[in-house]
């Protein structure tokens, strides 16, 4: 797709304050407190990991885009919070190689091959992570993200937490996502497979559904879409952790959710507005919201339109 | 500040009332010194010119007359001589044939303006006055009024919608009439209620504009009428859009690309309501208007009562020049109107605002980023459309997706573009949708 410039004599005359650069950014600073109690938790190295992944996807995102003749764009962010969301699932002390290959991938293959921003179907940085794991199984299991019970997990996950909060708040990620995904995999592995608590968030499903299953490509974009999305997420997720003792189960339970995501697109369609009426307008799932006047009681003799 | 879509409608950072309300009356504009009179003001065929050029004319006069029934008739707004009859520059629509009448600033009434007994015309009476004074819909429409309430073609019409909504941003005209002429908004309701065999009248207000609803109906208490209801709708946009109001305020839906008259229910503007009142019982047609000449960049922002023609250049005279040089100047609401390039273009009868937008609330000259799927367009959508999947099945040619996914419901109010944070011209590729529909 070519990259065309607003004309300027096209309504609407008015846009609203948000662009892909503030959602961009936005998310990587509600994401950053969780990474410097990552850094305290784990220890000097940890900071290697977060810089040379930052650096390395940026750097990896403007050399292709470069090469193959598309517009740079790292000043929209979206390569620093991918640099950032890689290293997150990296192990505290992975060699520079495991660091730069993962970025590589993340980049390289997750989102340019797929055609960039908005174009790609699976987080890139989860895929990035589904390919380590299968490369290197023994090097690449751990990850950034404190989960044994301690002072330090909490930390994360509250920060996690607020992070989410906030981007909830300011409209960045959908809400219905975090909050069915959470919802389901919480209620099924808490109440049918008597898993801990503690060894609930040990999955790491905090981070992966405030800040990993809310990447806009990799949803559909109806609200149904991203219940039905979610909720597939959790399955998946619950099902695949609940059995195995590794953490690192939920990233594959999210990317076969991305998977369903393009048949969710486009077997779920809502009902546009006046569809399917029988010509007295009346019938519609929306009929009650929000009215404040009581349907009329003349329609009865309107029924003869088709 | 996040945005704010409220189940497929948009609230604004702010409405900006307090500059186009700064004088908060309606002021009589004095005729201007030439009048540029349209053709094409309205939707359906132009009306054919019936004066030449020489010809004397009163303010009522005739000039340009309905051609068939989907059409609508053009008077004269001055008092003098026909100057020329030839192309102009349109603020909707480019360029189109009109009239130039020079004032001779006398402005001689015509003698058929007359003042009437509502009361005893017949309904048929009453049609063919709407039909021979060139009333049309004021909110921006222009569709015909007489085609609009003819039971005959239209069969049952049970409710009658005045629609007192104004919900984009600077926009005061229909706020300003009903504060200054509840009563001939009131009576003018009363003649359409009977003309259409209304069993309802509802008065529809936004929550910002209360005053206006209180000032309607105490007027409706000591009148001794009681047959408007009034209801107050969330000062969103585009809630006063015929097919979503219709949805909020009666639980009834209106087939996508239908008139709501497929549901008995008739949605009038205000202003609309006005014009009818002004036309059966004062006999006077359509020729002038009230247009808000707002925006940070005037100097003095008025109200004014414009004669229908009165070139741009005029109203912001009238306003007393600009204070900046405006970013935009557009004919309309901001987020429908159109930009003028051209100031000696004339207003039409649509023309409920001239906004002289400032530079910093303009879009910027932008890079459109590809789609991110964020699905804010999705969200923003007062028809429940998909407009993500259906601009992108455009780009990608792929009409049967855009079929599929029932584009010809859009009603074009431009929130998706609105709320795009790619930029994307979401708007024009929903048009192009629409457009493989007809086709």
């Amino acid at each position: 797709m070519s990259a065309s410039v607003v004309s300027l004599l096209s309504r609407p005359h008015l846009r609203a304050r948000v662009s892909v650069a503030s959602l961009a950014w936005t998310e990587f600073l509600t994401l950053l407190p969780a990474a410097v109690i990552s850094i305290y938790a784990f220890g000097r190295t940890a900071l290697g990991v977060f810089l040379l992944s930052v650096f390395t996807s940026v750097a990896a995102e403007t050399l292709l885009r470069f090469f193959s003749d598309k517009p740079l764009q790292f000043r929209n962010g979206s390569a620093f919070l991918n640099g950032l969301l890689v290293a997150f699932l990296l192990p505290p002390d992975s060699p520079w190689w495991l660091t730069v290959t993962g970025n590589l991938f993340a980049v390289g293959v997750g989102r340019e091959l797929f055609g960039g921003p908005g174009c790609y179907i699976f987080q890139p940085a989860l895929l990035a992570r589904a390919f380590l794991l299968l490369a290197f199984p023994h090097t690449a299991s751990a990850w950034l993200i404190p989960s044994h019970f301690s002072q330090a997990a909490l930390l994360f996950n509250a920060a996690v937490l607020a992070g989410g909060g906030v981007l909830i708040y300011l409209r960045v990620i959908p809400w219905r996502v975090p909050f069915y995904y959470l919802g389901v995999a919480l209620l099924i592995s808490y109440f049918f497979q008597n898993h801990r608590l503690s060894e609930i968030l040990r999955w790491g499903l905090l981070p992966l559904a405030f800040f990993y299953l809310t990447d806009f490509p990799a949803l559909p974009v109806t609200g149904q879409g991203r219940i039905l999305f979610a909720v597939t997420g959790a399955f998946f997720t619950v099902g695949l952790c609940g059995q195995s003792a590794g953490p690192a189960d939920a990233t594959y339970g999210i990317l076969l959710a991305n998977a369903a995501v393009p048949i969710l697109d486009r077997c779920l369609r809502s009902r546009v507005l006046g569809e399917c009426v029988n010509g007295t307008g009346k019938r519609g799932r929306n009929a009650q919201k929000g009215s404040r006047v009581e349907p009329l009681s003349v329609s009865g003799r309107l029924e003869t339109n088709d | 500040m996040p945005i704010q879509i409220f189940s497929g409608r948009i609230a604004f950072p702010s409405l900006k009332q307090d500059i186009s309300l700064s004088n908060p009356r309606i002021e009589k504009l004095k005729a201007p010194p030439a009048v540029i009179l349209h053709l094409n003001q309205h939707q359906g065929s132009p009306a054919v010119p019936v004066v030449k050029r020489g010809d004397s004319v009163c303010v009522g006069t005739l000039i340009g007359e309905p051609n068939g029934d989907f059409s609508a008739a053009v008077h004269s707004s001055v008092s003098g001589r026909v100057k020329q009859i030839g192309l102009f520059p349109h603020p909707m629509i480019g360029e189109g044939l009109a009239v130039k009448i020079e004032s001779d600033g006398k402005d001689t009434m015509d003698p058929a303006v007359t003042v009437r007994d509502a009361g005893r015309l017949s309904n048929q009476e009453i049609h063919s006055i709407l039909k021979t004074s060139g009333v049309v819909g004021l909110g921006g429409s222009a569709v015909p009024t007489h085609l609009k309430v003819d039971p005959g073609k239209c069969g049952t019409l049970h409710t009658l919608i005045l629609n007192g909504l104004e919900c984009e941003p600077y926009l005061a005209s229909s706020y300003l009439n009903m504060m200054e002429r509840p009563y001939e908004i009131i009576q003018g309701a009363k003649i359409l209620k009977r003309l259409m065999g209304a069993e309802r009248v509802l008065l529809a207000v936004g929550k910002n504009h209360l005053e206006a609803l209180e000032t309607v109906n105490s007027k409706l208490f000591t009148t001794g009428e009681n047959f408007i209801e009034s209801a107050a709708l969330p000062a969103l946009y585009p809630q006063g859009e015929e097919h979503r109001l219709i949805k909020d305020l009666l639980s009834r839906e209106v087939p996508p690309g239908k008139e709501a008259s497929e549901i008995g229910v008739v949605v009038l503007n205000v202003e609309t309501v006005l014009a009818v009142y002004e036309a059966v019982r004062m006999g006077k047609p359509l020729y002038e208007r009230v247009v808000t000449v707002t925006g940070e960049c005037l100097v003095q922002p008025r109200n004014l009562l414009a004669r229908i023609g009165t070139p741009l250049n005029d109203l912001i005279r009238a306003c007393r020049g600009f204070l900046r040089k405006p970013g935009r100047l557009l004919v309309g609401g901001p987020m429908t109107g159109v930009h003028q390039e051209d100031l000696s273009t004339p207003m039409v009868k649509t023309t409920n605002a001239l906004i002289a937008l400032p530079p910093e609330e303009m879009i910027r000259d932008e890079e459109v980023e590809p789609c991110i799927r964020c699905g804010y367009c999705v969200e923003a959508c007062p028809v429940f459309l998909n407009p993500c999947q259906i601009t992108l099945s455009v780009e990608h040619e792929r009409w049967d997706i855009v079929r599929e996914f029932g584009a010809s419901a859009c009603v074009e109010c431009g929130n998706c573009s609105y709320v795009c944070p790619s930029k994307r011209p979401m708007l024009e590729l929903m048009r192009q949708a629409k457009g493989a529909f007809v086709a």
